[in-house]
């Protein structure tokens, strides 16, 4: 019994000790913390993120209009912060540039969606090309792809519909949609080759 | 930089200051999203030692086949690289070097599987992991019948241990260079 009750007195002590932990690091000024983050301290990096996260997401959101986009991105920023963090100097303040690799993030992905939109036309016109030297029926061609690829096909195809409304069928984001729908391309322009 | 872009960088880091400083949140979403931002970050050490063991029970069980270890064959090959270093510096270098091959084949294999943080945790812990590694792989030959004589078993641990850690330290510095 006595030893139980040492256990107990120690788990409380060590919750006691913790709770007083992330208090002090409460207190304490972004540059601090993010010195303890560079140490390796996930609970430095849980205050950052309390600080920061409202802020980065509210952003993101403001930017790419979609609460699923801008929570893929919000994900990309901290991943990009951790891997630099130790690039960061302890005498420059912390906000400028945690802003600075949300704002390249969001750049990035931007560049990568309007390479991806150009690219649709092409994607498209090898369907069509696809679809002409081999198989007449379109929806034919269609009935060769699986579960989303088929549905993302047929959306964009038959009915013209833009990735973002294909997403809420999905369930996804806009930009796996997307890439939903190029695999499809890929994977019908692979059948209709193996079938030649 | 013109004084316009500039400009209009200012206002844009104003505005992401003045969005919701006390905190995202507190749906069950966002602690989701939180969640998994931070495993993703600070991975369990107990799920990347169970990959690393998985991994090592694999690797190191067909590096058998490249290099015997206390003279254990499974594959029956006729000549292995244990031979080859026994011959050019006697028993003990082939002990050391015959360590250093089993441990460092796992870690560089592992690089395959585990993302970077996940390379540093297990840096975070590395001479814990390579302890319990090394002590399993020696209990693993044990029950495969090798006869595990002290000093060469001591010269093979030696090596083991410098072996993970060139690969473990190797692996973390090239991870990092092409990651950047």
């Amino acid at each position: 019994m006595s030893q139980l009750n040492q256990l107990h007195r120690m788990i409380r002590m060590k919750a006691t000790k913790y709770v007083e932990r992330s208090f002090e690091f409460a207190n304490k000024s972004d540059e601090e913390l993010m010195l303890f983050y560079q140490s390796g301290s996930d609970r430095a990096f849980d205050i950052i993120y309390q600080r920061y996260g409202g802020r980065i997401l509210g952003y993101l959101r403001k930017r790419t209009k979609s609460d699923g986009g801008a929570q893929d991105l919000m994900q990309e920023v901290f991943l990009k912060l951790h891997r630099s963090r130790s690039q960061y100097k302890a005498n420059l303040p912390l906000a400028p540039w945690i802003f600075s690799v949300t704002r390249s993030v969001f750049l990035d992905s931007c560049k990568r969606v309007s390479k991806e939109e150009s690219t649709t036309p092409e994607v498209l016109d090898a369907f069509e090309s696809i679809a002409a030297t081999s198989v007449n029926d379109r929806s034919e061609l269609i009935e060769l792809l699986e579960g989303p690829q088929r549905l993302a096909v047929s959306l964009r195809v038959f009915e013209e519909q833009a990735f973002e409304d294909i997403a809420k069928h999905l369930s996804t984001t806009p930009e796996n949609a997307r890439q939903v729908f190029s695999r499809g391309i890929r994977k019908l322009r692979s059948l209709v080759q193996g079938k030649e | 930089m013109n004084s316009k872009e500039r400009e209009a960088l200012m206002k844009e880091f104003a505005e992401f200051s003045q969005s919701p400083s006390a905190g995202i949140e507190s749906s069950i979403a966002h602690s989701h999203l939180f969640e998994g931002i931070k495993g993703r970050l600070f991975p369990n050490p107990w799920k990347v030692f169970g990959k690393i063991a998985l991994i090592h029970g694999v690797v190191g069980f067909l590096s058998l086949g490249i290099c015997n270890q206390f003279g254990l064959n499974p594959f029956n090959v006729s000549y292995s690289l244990a031979d080859f270093f026994m011959k050019t510096a006697g028993h003990s270098f082939c002990m050391v070097a015959c360590g250093v091959l089993f441990l460092a084949t796992t870690y560089f294999f592992s690089n395959l599987f585990l993302t970077l943080e996940e390379l540093e945790s297990v840096r975070r812990y590395e001479w814990l992991q390579l302890g319990t590694l090394t002590l399993a792989s020696l209990g693993g030959f044990y029950f495969l019948g090798a006869e595990l004589v002290g000093v060469f078993v001591g010269f093979w641990l030696l090596g083991a241990l410098i072996g993970g850690v060139i690969s473990i330290e190797g692996s973390l510095f090239l991870r990092k260079i092409f990651s950047a």
